[in-house]
Formats: structure tokens, sequence, C-alpha cells
């Protein structure tokens, strides 16, 4: 899991079936060795929110109820704006 | 996410592979969100839904490349969504 901002959305017409109905928002992982992603979203994450994105497809085929999905990365939580404690 | 920047045609191919389109594509970095011409390696992906030269689109990379086949194939990078629009804030 990788903590990433949201900075943007994608739309698009001719897409995977799978992906039907779902949010398109792109993510600037914190750390600079992993690329911007595009990621799905089901909780409601906003632009310039912090959020924790999973690598983890399989999460990503159940949240879609597709098994043949090849989606990957997913919102899977939203960082509080005083959530990170060191 | 990338831009496809050319086509991939094969005579020889592994079995597992019918009807494909491969695309050239550049894969995108942070800067080039911004609007640099910077991008990572090109790289080769697996294309259905029929993207062009010019094209941005969205690459599913790793094992996820590999779910849309019912059979296993070998494939490490899938066109998943031709992109009509971005809409990025770089200052937040």
């Amino acid at each position: 899991m990788r903590l990433a901002t949201i900075r943007g959305h994608v739309t698009s017409t001719v897409k995977h079936p799978s992906y039907c109905g779902n949010r398109l928002l792109i993510a600037i992982p914190d750390s600079a060795d992993v690329p911007p992603q595009i990621v799905l979203d089901n909780l409601g994450a906003a632009i310039g929110q912090k959020v924790m994105i999973s690598s983890d497809g399989s999460e990503a085929r159940k949240m879609l109820g597709d098994e043949l999905s090849p989606a990957r990365w997913s919102v899977c939580g939203i960082i509080d704006p005083e959530g990170i404690l060191l | 996410m990338g831009t496809v920047i050319g086509r991939v045609t094969l005579s020889v191919r592994s079995p597992r592979y019918s009807g494909e389109r491969l695309l050239l594509t550049l894969p995108w970095r942070r800067e080039t969100f911004t609007g640099e011409e910077k991008f990572d390696p090109a790289i080769v992906v697996y294309d259905q839904l029929g993207a062009n030269a010019g094209q941005q689109i969205g690459i599913s990379e790793g094992r996820e490349a590999a779910c849309p086949f019912p059979k296993p194939t070998p494939v490490d990078a899938y066109c998943a969504v031709l992109i009509d629009e971005i809409f990025y804030k770089s200052e937040l």
C-alpha cells in the first residue's frame, strides 16, 4: 500500500467493460519511485486529498465484481487531515 | 497512463496470442502531467480496444494485465482504458 495524493481524474468512453460506472482518479504517490497511477475509487476521494492506494488486483476485481477485469490500483482508504503521525 | 506512439506486428508469435494489436507506448511520469515532454522508456501494450498513435491510454501492468484472458497468456501490459479527457490540478 502506498500513500498518494489525488490530483485529478480522467474520463473514458471506450474501456474494458468492467470499469463502467466507476470513478477513475489520478493519484500521485508520495514516494518518487512509483509513477502516477489511475486508480479506481468507490470511497469518494476528492482532489487534494491524501489517500492510501493498493496495487492488489484481486481487491480491485472484487470491487468491480468481474474476475476478468485488468484493474490493479484502487483507493483503499482516505487519510485524515492530521492522520499521519510521526 | 501512456501515450501511444506506434504499433508492433508479429509474424511468428506465441500460440496463445490471437488477433492481437500491440501498441508501442510511452508511459507517463509525474513531469508529463505538468506539460513536460518526459516519458519512461517505451513498452509494448496488448490492446483489444483499438487505440491509435497519439492517443492517451490507461495501462494495466503486472499480473493483472493477463486477467482479461480466459487462458494463461503471456501479457504484462494491457490497454484497459482509452482516455477522452484528463482533468489534472498541478497546484493544490
